[in-house]
C-alpha cells in the first residue's frame, strides 16, 4: 500500500493437461514481492497443481513461469529458488529435527558450524529448539508442522509454497496456527503462496487472495475486496455466506436504476463494473450481516419501503451473534446474522415470528444474472 | 461374557505361539547346541562325555578354506541381487496398483516349480552344448564353447537365480510404502536424484534391505544341493559341509558345532547392524 507492489513471479497463460483431464485453463497470476497470496478454492480446482508448478514438479503444457524476469518453467525443484511446506509435512523419517531441518543447508554445502547455527535461530522462530533431536514421529502434528516450515524458510527462498499446511490440525490449533504464520510471514519478511480450501483461513491471513474455480482464476484482490466487491456468482458463494435476489431492470437512471426485487420496488446505485440495461435480469446479492430486521408487532400492516415482509423459521444463537433463516412472501429462504444491540437488549427473536427485512442502503452487490 | 470369550482366544493365540516356538524354534536350536558340545559315537551318532573338541575342527585349514570359499560366494550373490532386485524392486514399487501384482505374480510363479528342477533346468542353459553356448555361438562371439558348468560361475548363477526374490520380497515390501512426497521434499530442498536416492529413499529402506541380505546370506552359505548340481569338485559351500558332516562323515558333533558357529556369526551381524543405529523405526531388536 505504502510502496508498489514488485511483481516477483508472474505465471503467463499457464495451461496444463493431466492426459485429456484440463486442470489449469489460461491462468496469468502474479506474485508481488513480501506478499502473502492465497490459493483459494474447492478440492480440485486446481490450485495445487498450481503450487506445484510453481516449486517445479509440474511442467506447464503451454504458457510461461516467470521468476525475477527469467522463465523458470523447465527448471528442476532442486534449482528453484522456492521452497515447500508440504501437506502431510514430509519430514524425513530417519532423521531428526535437527537434520530435517539442516537438510537444504547441507545440500548447498553450507560449513557444520554455520549449519548448527541457522538451525537452531530457525527451530527458535518456530519455538521447537527443544525438540532438535526428537524424531519426526516423536512429535505431535502441530509441532511436525512448525519443523516443516522451520525445514522449508531456512533455506531462505524468494517464495515459501505452503499446500494446505494446517489442514491436518484440530480448529483451536488451527486458529492459533494462522496468527503466528502471518506473525512469521511479517517476521521473515518472506513472500508467501499459501494453498487453502478454507474460505475463513484465506481471508485472516492474506494480503491478497486468488480464488480459482475449475482451474480457471475467477477473481483476486484483497480480502475486503473479494469479500465485499465478489466479480461473480462464483467468488460470492464460495467466499462467506450470501443472499441471492433476482430482480428486473425497469428504469436506469444516470447514478441509479430502478428495479423489482421479490415484486418489491427498489432504487439502487449502478454497479461499476457492467452497464446495467432496461429489461434486463440481474442479480442482488447481500451478506447476511448487511441484512437489517425488524419485529413486526402488527402482521396486518404494510411492510414499510424497501422492505420484505417474512417469517422467522430456523434461528442459531452463536453468542455474540444470532443468525436467523426468514422465509420471505416471494419465497426466498434469506440469512441474516444479528448482532446484539445494546442499546436495546430486550430484542428476543423466536420461530415464527413475523419480520421485516431490508438491507444497509449501498451494501449490495450487483451482478448480471448470466 | 463377550470380554472373557475374546480374552480366552487371545490367550489360545499367545500359547500356540509360544508353544510353537518352543517345540520348532528353541528346543531344535537347543539340541544342536547341546549335541555340539557331545562326543561322536559310531551306533548312536551322540555320547557324553562333554567336550569343546568339535569346536577345536573348526580351524581345521581344510574347512577354513571351505568356509571363506562359501562366505566369498554368499557375499558376491548377496550384494549381486541386492544391486539387480533394488532398481527392479523400485520401478515395480512405482508402477500402478495392477501393473505391480501382474509383476509380482511373475516373481512368485516361478516358485511353484521346486528349486532342484529349475536348477535342473540351468544345467541345459549353462551346458558346453546348451543354450547360452549355442546362441553365442551361432551368433560368432565365441569360437569355442564356454566352460561354465560345474564351476564356481555356474554356483553364482544358480544361487543368484534361486535367492533373488527372497531379495525382492522384503525390498518390495519397504518401497511399496516409500511416501513419494519425501522425494519431492528432499527435491524440494535442493538435492539432485542421486542425494535424494542415497539420503532419502536408501535409508528408508534400509530394514528392507537388511532383511533381504538376511534372507538371501543364509541360504547361500548353506544351499548344498545348488553347488552339487551345477558346482565342480572344489565348489562345496558351507553348507555341503554340514551335510557332510551329519550324512558321510556321520560326525554329529561337529556338524553342530559348525551350524553353531553360523549361526553366532549371523547373530553377530545383525547385532552390529542394530547397533549401528541405522534402523528406521527405532525398535528394540527382538531379541
Amino acid at each position: 500500500m505504502e510502496k508498489p507492489p514488485v511483481p516477483l513471479l508472474e505465471l503467463k497463460s499457464v495451461t496444463k493437461f493431466f492426459g485429456a483431464n484440463k486442470v489449469l485453463d489460461d491462468v496469468d497470476l502474479t506474485v508481488n514481492d513480501g506478499e502473502f497470496l492465497t490459493l483459494l478454492g474447492p478440492s480440485g480446482c486446481g490450485k495445487t497443481t498450481l503450487l506445484r508448478l510453481i516449486a517445479g514438479f509440474e511442467r506447464p503444457t503451454t504458457g510461461k513461469v516467470i521468476m525475477n524476469g527469467k522463465e523458470i518453467s523447465y527448471l528442476s525443484p532442486n534449482r528453484r529458488a522456492v521452497n515447500m511446506v508440504f501437506q502431510q509435512y514430509a519430514l524425513f523419517p530417519h532423521m531428526t529435527v535437527f537434520d530435517n531441518v539442516a537438510f537444504g543447508l547441507k545440500m548447498k554445502g553450507v560449513p557444520k558450524e554455520e549449519i548448527e547455527v541457522e538451525v537452531f535461530s530457525a527451530l527458535e522462530k518456530v519455538k521447537m529448539n527443544k525438540f532438535s533431536l526428537r524424531f519426526p514421529a516423536e512429535l505431535s502434528s502441530g509441532q511436525q508442522q512448525r519443523v516443516a516450515m522451520a525445514r522449508a524458510f531456512i533455506n531462505n527462498p524468494k517464495i515459501l509454497l505452503l499446500d494446505e499446511p494446517l489442514s491436518a490440525l484440530d480448529y483451536r490449533l488451527r486458529q492459533e496456527m494462522q496468527i503466528e504464520l502471518k506473525e512469521l510471514q511479517r517476521d521473515l519478511g518472506m513472500t508467501f503462496v499459501y494453498v487453502t480450501h478454507d474460505q475463513e483461513e484465506a481471508l485472516a491471513m492474506s494480503d491478497r487472495v486468488a480464488v480459482l474455480n475449475e482451474g480457471m482464476i475467477e477473481q483476486v484482490g484483497t480480502p475486503i475486496q473479494i469479500y465485499e466487491e465478489p466479480k461473480n456468482m462464483f467468488v460470492a458463494k464460495f467466499v462467506g455466506e450470501i443472499n441471492v435476489f433476482d430482480g428486473m431492470v425497469i428504469k436506469v437512471g444516470d447514478d441509479d436504476f430502478d428495479t423489482i426485487v421479490e415484486g418489491m420496488f427498489y432504487r439502487l446505485r449502478k454497479p461499476s463494473s457492467f452497464e446495467v440495461v432496461r429489461g434486463s435480469k440481474i442479480k442482488v446479492l447481500l451478506r447476511p450481516e448487511d441484512m437489517v430486521v425488524s419485529k413486526v408487532n402488527d402482521p396486518e400492516a404494510e411492510a414499510p419501503e424497501n422492505a420484505l415482509r417474512g417469517v422467522i423459521s430456523f434461528l442459531v444463537y452463536k453468542g455474540r451473534t444470532i443468525d436467523l433463516w426468514i422465509q420471505t412472501a416471494g419465497g426466498n429462504m434469506v440469512m441474516a446474522t444479528q448482532f446484539f444491540n445494546e442499546d436495546d437488549p430486550d430484542i428476543i427473536y423466536e420461530v415464527n415470528d413475523v419480520v421485516n427485512v431490508s438491507w444497509i442502503k449501498d451494501w449490495e452487490v450487483i451482478l448480471p444474472d448470466a | 461374557m463377550l470380554k472373557t470369550a475374546d480374552n480366552f482366544c487371545r490367550q489360545a493365540v499367545l500359547y500356540f505361539i509360544f508353544i510353537w516356538f518352543g517345540v520348532m524354534v528353541f528346543a531344535p536350536n537347543l539340541l544342536v547346541l547341546l549335541a555340539s558340545f557331545l562326543s561322536q559315537d559310531p551306533v548312536w551318532y551322540l555320547r557324553l562325555p562333554l567336550n569343546l573338541e568339535n569346536y577345536a575342527a573348526l580351524s581345521d585349514p581344510k574347512l577354513l578354506t571351505v568356509i571363506l570359499k562359501s562366505l566369498n560366494l554368499a557375499v558376491c550373490t548377496t550384494l549381486f541381487c541386492l544391486v539387480v532386485a533394488y532398481p527392479f524392486t523400485y520401478f515395480i514399487a512405482r508402477f500402478a496398483r495392477e501393473r505391480r501384482a501382474l509383476f509380482l505374480m511373475l516373481i512368485i510363479v516361478p516358485f511353484w516349480t521346486n528349486s532342484l528342477i529349475r536348477n535342473y533346468a540351468l544345467i541345459s542353459i549353462l551346458s558346453e552344448n546348451g543354450i547360452l553356448n549355442t546362441f553365442l555361438m551361432k551368433h560368432g562371439w565365441i569360437s569355442e564353447p564356454l566352460k561354465v558348468l560345474y564351476t564356481n560361475a555356474a554356483v553364482f548363477a544358480g544361487m543368484t537365480y534361486t535367492l533373488l526374490p527372497f531379495m525382492i520380497l522384503p525390498l518390495y515390501a519397504t518401497l511399496e510404502k516409500l511416501d513419494l512426497s519425501l522425494l519431492e521434499a528432499a527435491e524440494d530442498l535442493g538435492a539432485g536424484p542421486m542425494a535424494a536416492f542415497f539420503r532419502v529413499v536408501v535409508p528408508i529402506s534400509a530394514p528392507g534391505i537388511v532383511a533381504g541380505c538376511i534372507m538371501v546370506f543364509l541360504p547361500a552359505l548353506t544351499l548344498f544341493y545348488v553347488s552339487d548340481i551345477l558346482g565342480g569338485a572344489d565348489s562345496a559351500v558351507l553348507g555341503s559341509v554340514i551335510r557332510d558332516q551329519f550324512m558321510i562323515v556321520k560326525d554329529w558333533p561337529v556338524g553342530a558345532a559348525i551350524n553353531v558357529a553360523l549361526t553366532v556369526f549371523m547373530l553377530f551381524l545383525l547385532h552390529l547392524y542394530y547397533k549401528s543405529g541405522n534402523s528406521v523405526d527405532q525398535e528394540q531388536p527382538i531379541w
